[in-house]
């Protein structure tokens, strides 16, 4: 450039007459017109399925210990401890990663509440399953000397094994659970049901009873490597034994969109049942297209969030979904009805379940807190794993009636919990219950 | 694999109709890359925010979908404008060359994203733009829907009313002689600023109008601009230049081989296949192709 001067300058000068100024104030207030528009549709607090949840009156934690323990020194009370947090805080899956923060924070503020530890939460990104993400937020973690992470994406898909095994760090994970691929690691424990396997067999009872003509199932699911092939096994098994064959089987990409081809190649199929493995709002965008798509087949998928019912619309009318769902409308036990209340009052939302298997995260922390500390024991994951081995009950807001609260009970060689599951159906973005079912079999069917 | 059963027909229309999409988004950025040589990776920016925009005007201000769609592909076209106004045009009067602008579109493509996220962000960032009356049509086994006709004759429309700008207008004339020889355009008088403007506008508003009809079709959502753009990359690579119907005819064969591919292979390896099919005309290109094409010319020729 052999102008001294730079290219402001030049434009300055050559553009800044009076009637370019008004043209640019014009520009600049329509900007910041839009610009303050915009951030006011995305204040924080608006309920996702658009409609205003109703905000509790003050929530009486007076019973909390009554339900969950006693506080006070010997429960950690007065005592800081680390608590690291592994979550899709941005990416595709950033939905997770703040309705479970939100969980994860009110569950700290009721232990604290109740008596309990003051827990120090330490949020690291896995950026929505990525791999060296998810290995460096735990070494990073490891590093800082905390000694109990709660993850989500199932270990964030196993990477953070290497580093919390050898560390001897304990790790919970009520995101995506064990699955079948990280079953039975050490230092590693699944806090949610085996899904979508766990529904399998309960699916499989509930179509024969509904759709008894339904024998040709297809599969749709993320396509997640090495651990697809298990669950497909597996859904052969159930299918077979149910008098039924898996006629397709697509792996999609994860964070998919355009389900033209996947639909083309499964209708080729003529299914009358399409089970679905996708998580996020990629069920959203699969019923979005599939309702065009000149299909009749049933589908079954496995999770129901507000978020993705936004993006199908009414397509989610024909949609059923089948997993270890927390019911909001008629909570389980009366701990079930005090978290609902309280994070309705606190973020002027619903919570949905990962909200609650958080919450309830965070108060079996606590509870192993609560053993080791009664053993003059220091917190170290190695203490409080072993605490966890020698008595897997945990107090829950699954199951349970309306007078006590619910357990779930850790499969010592497993490493996972059979939770109480549901089949539910959807209208209006309004998710109902017609069944429940453990991963044996269907326990009640309700329509 | 069946050929005569649904599949193949099936994939076909679903290949047409993708395939036009491609070809205009292919057409936009390989008339911003000819005539600006900006690589220009922020039409992703474009992209996403005219989805985001429309949403908000249809859905949150409850302004009729036609005047929101209208409005969209304006702000897309102000947007890209102002992506060369701001930051192209000053790093390349800097010297910033072709690598320092590369750099600055990803970063802007980055930024933009992210603050999509923090505007919408409150469940998620997910918008779905709904009110085009969807209705399915099966016609010999073969299902699209009303949304998808609306697609493909858009954008063979926008195709054809290009090709008439670019040949029988002065507007036009002056945009190719720009592209072809920058230096000499300016020599005779051409105020070349105004027309990288122009390209930019005509460019960012045809991202625009798909990514409303993207945002209709599945939804609107933070990193939707990025796969699209690359798309349109691949497609003004191969297409060897700016004719728009060569350009929309490569995006539409893009489309089809992507498409096609579902005889043989899941859904999930489309995106292999269509760099796949890049990297083995990269490879083939500068011997066996030129041979090839040479054959062709000669035929026709003779």
């Amino acid at each position: 450039m052999n102008d001294e001067k730079g290219y402001w300058d030049r434009f300055f000068e050559r553009r800044l007459s009076r009637r370019h100024l008004m043209r640019l104030g014009a520009l600049g207030a329509a900007g910041l017109a839009a610009g303050a528009y915009l951030a006011c549709g995305g204040e924080e607090g608006t309920p996702a399925t658009g409609t205003p949840a109703p905000r509790a009156g003050a929530v009486d934690l007076s019973k909390l210990n009554e339900w969950v323990g006693p506080g006070g020194p010997q429960a950690g009370q007065g005592q800081t401890i680390k608590l690291g947090v592994i979550l899709a805080l941005t990416g595709p899956g950033s939905y997770y990663g703040q309705i479970m923060t939100k969980g994860t924070d009110l569950g700290v503020e009721h232990v604290r509440a109740a008596g309990g530890p003051n827990f120090q939460v330490i949020y690291k990104d896995h950026k929505s399953g990525d791999v060296t993400a998810g290995a460096t937020a735990a070494r990073e973690l490891v590093n800082d000397g905390v000694q109990i992470i709660l993850s989500s994406y199932g270990a964030v898909l196993g990477s953070i094994l290497p580093v919390i095994q050898p560390a001897k760090v304990l790790a919970l994970d009520g995101g995506g659970g064990t699955s079948q691929i990280w079953k039975r690691q050490d230092y590693f424990w699944g806090t949610r049901a085996v899904i979508p396997d766990d529904t399998f067999n309960g699916v499989a009872q509930y179509i024969r009873r509904k759709l008894p003509n339904a024998r040709r199932i297809a599969s749709v699911g993320w396509d997640v490597g090495p651990a697809n092939d298990p669950v497909i096994a597996y859904l052969k098994q159930v299918l077979a034994a149910n008098n039924m064959e898996l006629v397709a089987e697509e792996r999609v990409q994860i964070g998919a969109t355009d389900y033209s081809t996947t639909l083309a190649r499964v209708r080729g199929t003529n299914p009358d049942v399409i089970l679905t493995g996708l998580w996020g709002l990629d069920p959203g965008y699969f019923m979005k297209q599939y309702v065009t798509s000149g299909m009749r087949a049933q589908v079954v998928g496995a999770e129901f969030t507000p978020d993705a019912c936004q993006v199908a619309g009414a397509a989610y009318d024909q949609y059923w979904f089948a997993f270890d769902y927390f019911d909001l409308e008629k909570p389980f036990n009366p701990w079930s009805k005090l978290f609902i209340d309280a994070f309705r009052q606190k973020y002027n939302q619903d919570p949905d379940f990962y909200a609650a298997n958080f919450y309830e995260k965070v108060f079996i922390v606590w509870e192993l807190v609560r053993r080791v500390l009664s053993r003059n024991q220091p917190i170290t994951g190695e203490n409080l794993q072993n605490a966890l081995k020698q008595n897997p009950t945990f107090k829950s807001l699954y199951g349970g009636d309306a007078n006590n609260v619910g357990t779930i009970t850790f499969d010592l060689e497993e490493h996972d919990v059979d939770k109480l599951q549901v089949i539910g159906k959807v209208s209006g973005c309004k998710p109902r219950v017609v069944a429940k079912m453990n991963r044996e079999r269907l326990l009640e069917v309700l329509d | 694999m069946d050929f005569r059963g649904e599949l193949f027909p099936q994939l076909f229309t679903n290949g047409v109709i993708n395939g036009s999409w491609y070809g205009v988004l292919g057409l936009g950025f390989a008339l911003i890359l000819t005539v600006t040589g900006r690589f220009h990776l922020a039409y992703a920016v474009t992209y996403t925010l005219a989805a985001y925009v429309a949403v908000a005007l249809s859905q949150d201000v409850g302004i009729p979908l036609g005047i929101a769609f209208f409005l969209a592909v304006v702000v897309a076209s102000l947007s890209g404008v102002m992506t060369e106004g701001v930051v192209y045009r000053p790093l390349a009067a800097g010297g910033g060359g072709l690598l320092g602008i590369f750099i600055a579109s990803l970063g802007l493509t980055i930024v933009a994203e992210n603050l999509i996220r923090l505007t919408w962000g409150a469940g998620s960032a997910s918008r779905s733009l709904v009110g085009f009356p969807l209705r399915p049509f099966t016609v010999l086994g073969v299902t699209f829907t009303s949304l998808d006709m609306a697609a493909v004759f858009t954008a063979w429309f926008l195709v054809l009313a290009l090709a008439f700008f670019l040949s029988y207008t002065p507007w036009g004339r002056i945009v190719n002689a720009v592209r072809v020889n920058p230096e000499m355009a300016r020599v005779v008088g051409i105020n070349t600023e105004r027309v990288h403007w122009l390209v930019f506008a005509i460019g960012s508003a045809l991202a625009g109008v798909f990514a409303v009809y993207a945002a209709m079709r599945f939804a609107a959502v933070p990193d939707m601009g990025l796969q699209q753009t690359l798309i349109a990359f691949v497609v003004a690579f191969m297409a060897l230049g700016t004719r728009p119907v060569s350009v929309a005819l490569t995006g539409l064969a893009l489309g089809l081989v992507e498409s096609l591919s579902g005889l043989f292979l899941s859904a999930q390896w489309a995106p292999v296949v269509v760099f796949g099919v890049l990297f083995v005309y990269l490879a083939l290109r500068p011997v066996q192709l030129r041979l090839a094409l040479r054959q062709v010319q000669r035929l026709v020729t003779a």
